[in-house]
């Protein structure tokens, strides 16, 4: 799966981009994989104040659960609701149609630290032989 | 990465066909295939799936006081299974506690006992400690036996053409000695880990590709360690180390069957004094609201007060929702009673559920067959 250049990565596997003020937040298609099975998402309430390194929203799988963390503080303003009915899209879309939060950012130095995508692919090598 | 993993004599079998390999109890095991944890569920639930088990540990006892020695240490009376039948068994601590669980399969001179991959290096020595002084002879003969399982309503029907015995009459939790593929010995037995009809089998390592190979190419489908651990969790069988360990006893977790406290053995007396005064706490069902799955070691509350610890959890594909094992405090392990479970730092409501989730039985009853 074609990874997008514009997303920065973290090691944790989260994708986020940045358009003005507000941070989409995503999960990699490697998180997916390594999930297995996707059974639901357990996404947070529009107005959340989260802080840099929170459980943004939890994946589960038949088998294992993947928290989701905020690389910055700020307010969630907009959850992808249609996936914790069907995950489906996460699985087969993540970088488009299986975005899963919308945060206001306060602070966006947390994601100026975040890798960019040949980084991020750097850490893939190293987590892959895990 | 620690040791070098050890592998079975199909670990490149499935590596090759879209196998996820991971460690499991010093082996590279499989995980899932490339259909998934839910589809594989599916097949074993449906149809027939097929379990690599190489891993397990097998001894063999033998020798004039094979069946005493055994007796002594299992749970279960060994004197009183009858030629070609098996019996669940536990090995208990002195302090009535779970050193494993066991099959014991009762043979005309021996008794084989199939033991946890991750017993493998501990039972054997728990055997010899335990018979030191009896004529025993305890053989690991774990290395020189693959064994695999089929499980699923056609499981049958898919082993009866490539082995010689007459399945049908093989009742269940018996076994007899049979043919694979016209040439290969081999001990069949009509047991497994998973809810389902099914069978084991044993034979010697070397054959263990061409058997699984006919298998596949019979309709059985192969399936990995994380469809077994969901199937044998809606069944409500307890796995070592989860739902029983050195801390918890057989009358905790529920598996009063497995045990004859009427008989002289490690662990029996500590057994009768818990059997007499009642057990404190109890293995129990979860009914989990919501779609959040409770997982291993999450706490377990009434009204704020501690009442145990979630043992197993996982999303149940077949009955389509959560569910959990825990063992919690006997005055709140009612069936119906409602609790919470800190999951994450967020309370779920669950309500105790009676175990198996999901018995056949029970399926066909309500589906009229």
């Amino acid at each position: 799966m074609k990874r997008p250049d514009k997303a920065r990565y973290s090691k944790s596997h989260e994708w986020a981009t940045l358009e003005g003020d507000i941070l989409t937040l995503g999960v990699t298609d490697w998180a997916v994989e390594h999930l297995g099975d996707l059974v639901y998402v357990d996404l947070p309430a529009a107005g959340k104040e989260l802080a840099a390194g929170d459980t943004a929203c939890e994946i589960e799988s038949v088998k294992a659960v993947g928290e989701v963390y905020s690389p910055v503080a700020g307010k969630v303003t907009e959850v992808n609701t249609g996936l914790a009915d069907d995950p489906g899209p996460l699985a087969g879309d993540p970088y488009g149609k299986g975005w899963l939060v919308k945060i206001k950012v306060n602070d966006a130095s947390g994601f100026k630290a975040l890798l960019d995508l040949a980084a991020y692919e750097k850490h893939l090598e190293t987590a892959d032989a895990d | 990465m620690g040791d070098a993993l050890r592998k079975t004599p199909l670990s490149s079998w499935h590596a090759a066909h879209g196998a996820r390999m991971v460690p499991f109890a010093g082996f590279e095991m499989p995980v899932q295939y490339e259909s998934g944890i839910q589809e594989e569920v599916r097949v074993v639930r449906n149809e027939c799936g097929l379990f690599d088990l190489c891993h397990m540990g097998r001894l063999v006892l033998r020798g004039s006081d094979h069946v005493a020695a055994a007796d002594h240490v299992l749970s279960q009376n060994v004197a009183k299974i009858p030629e070609g039948a098996i019996r669940y068994s536990l090995i208990c601590t002195p302090e009535g506690t779970v050193v494993d669980d066991v099959l014991v399969y009762r043979d005309a001179a021996s008794v084989h006992v199939v033991i946890n991959a991750s017993g493998r290096e501990a039972d054997p020595a728990w055997f010899r400690q335990h018979a030191k002084g009896t004529k025993v002879e305890i053989e690991d003969v774990s290395d020189r036996q693959a064994m695999l399982a089929l499980q699923g309503p056609k499981s049958a029907e898919i082993l009866s053409g490539l082995c010689d015995a007459d399945l049908a009459s093989l009742k269940y939790y018996r076994f007899t000695r049979s043919r694979l593929l016209g040439k290969h010995d081999a001990l069949v037995s009509r047991t497994g880990y998973t809810g389902e009809d099914g069978f084991e089998l044993f034979f010697a390592p070397d054959a263990a590709v061409a058997v699984w190979e006919a298998l596949v190419h019979a309709g059985g489908v192969p399936i990995g360690l994380g469809a077994r651990d969901v199937c044998r969790t809606e069944a409500g069988m307890p796995l070592y180390g989860h739902e029983i360990n050195r801390e918890i006893t057989p009358l905790e977790a529920d598996l009063r069957f497995g045990v004859d406290l009427g008989k002289e053995f490690v662990g029996a007396e500590a057994l009768r004094a818990q059997d007499a005064s009642g057990v404190s706490r109890k293995l129990v069902g979860l009914n989990v609201e919501g779609k959040r799955v409770p997982r291993e070691g999450c706490a377990v509350r009434s009204g704020g007060a501690d009442a145990g610890f979630v043992t197993s959890g996982t999303f149940s594909p077949t009955l389509d929702r959560p569910i959990a094992m825990a063992l919690v405090k006997t005055a709140f392990a009612r069936e119906g009673k409602d609790l919470t479970v800190d999951l994450r730092g967020r309370d779920v409501a669950v309500k105790v559920e009676a175990l198996p989730f999901y018995s056949r039985k029970r399926k066909k009853k309500t589906s009229g067959g």
